[in-house]
């Protein structure tokens, strides 16, 4: 399927298959967390990991949900992938579409660029968390990675940089490390 | 002696979005997002918060030990990573039996529903500046906040004119997906973290009017739940 195709798809699915809620109470509610983990651990660090962790557990629940609500089949290479996470992924959940840019040579890493995002309407981070490294939207790293996982695919996925530490757009860097043997264990039915 | 308010047609509401988009910079765009994010966000959110005070808890236990927090930070990687497999599989884990833990992850839950009431009201002040007594503010919540959160209306309101205010909703929308088959009571306490975040909610809400109250909720069966708010006199 051409980018295109995986567009439509996402597009499709937003449109017909989506109950579509007012954005402000998951925008609140995330922001709202994000204060209690910075209270809770009093260090931003050990936030950013909590925050992965969360979007982790996320996106291992999700990945069967974006099958069922798309009617997608497993890529077959690593630019669908990418193509289906931005277009298809991020459109069902918030609406949003990020570009699939800067690809390595070997096409085992990318980035996805967004320049809306939903999290950080209404958010303005203290120059403290900025200084000492708060990814305020550090849940979308471990979405991507936890819903990779359940496709086969480990990766490392972070921030490169964000708007609410003053840049233009938001960069999220995603690096296949390997693909996992698909093989189910014998011991598991 | 309690007057019963059944809701009303959701004229409020409207009046909300044409307030909303009156309201500058974002005029045009009333953001939406998939409602099954948040549903996909809120056990993970219960789940860290009860993670997070076991550490805490965990860390003051070492201290009072006389031990360096952090001695078993092996065994708490484990733990964690135990709770986050589970979750994986069913979404909604089982919560530990420690009554005093749960306690701290009521505040911690209730206050990030605090927060969230106070940010909704914030951000729907065009509306609520018009609201002047407790009953209106009530009102406001039975029908445009409970909107806003649940697409739907309290469905039954009941005070007795004294400061109490009993909200029930009969089919409150976080529960109706935890139909679990472990049994009444077991489902119920299960279901119990996810009632402290509305209370929560209402609470900060009421609270950005001037007005301090206690709220609490109980489940007589899912998906019901009845929400009490007792305003707390300033006097």
């Amino acid at each position: 399927m051409s980018a295109k195709q995986y567009k439509t798809v996402g597009e499709e699915a937003w449109k017909n298959n989506v109950e579509k809620v007012n954005a402000e109470l998951f925008i609140f509610t995330y922001g709202s967390l994000v204060v209690q983990l910075v209270k809770d651990y009093e260090d931003y660090t050990a936030v950013n990991k909590q925050l992965d962790k969360m979007g982790y557990n996320i996106g291992v629940r999700l990945i069967d949900d974006v099958l069922a609500r798309t009617g997608l089949e497993k890529c077959a290479d690593f630019h669908s992938t990418a193509e289906v996470i931005s277009k298809v992924g991020f459109k069902v959940f918030l609406n949003i579409t990020p570009s699939v840019q800067n690809w390595s040579s070997d096409g085992k890493e990318f980035s996805l660029i967004i320049d809306d995002n939903p999290l950080n309407d209404f958010c303005e981070l203290p120059p403290r968390a900025v200084q000492d490294g708060l990814w305020y939207s550090n849940v979308f790293c471990g979405v991507i990675r936890g819903a990779l996982e359940m496709m086969q695919m480990q990766t490392e996925v972070y921030f490169v940089r964000d708007v609410l530490h003053g840049a233009d757009v938001s960069e999220i860097r995603v690096k296949l490390v390997k693909v996992l043997d698909e093989e189910v264990p014998a011991n598991d039915e | 002696m309690s007057g019963n308010n059944s809701t009303e047609s959701p004229t409020v509401a409207a009046r909300l979005f044409s307030a909303l988009s009156l309201d500058g910079k974002q005029a045009n765009e009333t953001r939406q997002v998939s409602g099954g994010t948040l549903e996909l966000l809120l056990p993970e959110l219960v789940n860290t918060l009860v993670s997070t005070a076991l550490e805490t808890k965990r860390a003051s236990e070492q201290i009072a030990l006389g031990q360096e927090p952090g001695d078993n930070k092996g065994n708490d990687g484990d733990h964690s990573d135990g709770g986050g497999q589970q979750l994986a599989t069913s979404g909604w884990t089982e919560l530990p039996e420690d009554n005093e833990l749960m306690e701290q992850v009521y505040v911690k839950l209730e206050m990030v529903g605090f927060r969230v009431g106070r940010r909704l009201a914030e951000r729907f002040s065009p509306l609520s500046r018009r609201l002047t007594d407790t009953l209106d503010v009530v009102k406001f919540v039975c029908k445009d906040v409970w909107m806003m959160l649940f697409n739907r209306q309290i469905d039954n309101l009941k005070t007795n004119h004294r400061g109490i205010y009993v909200l029930q909703d009969n089919k409150f929308k976080w529960f109706l997906r935890m139909s679990g088959n472990s049994g009444g009571a077991a489902a119920a306490r299960r279901a119990q973290p996810y009632i402290w975040l509305p209370c929560g909610i209402i609470r900060g809400v009421l609270d950005s009017f001037g007005i301090s109250t206690v709220v609490i909720a109980e489940t007589l069966g899912l998906p019901q739940c009845t929400f009490q708010i007792k305003v707390v006199s300033s006097e």
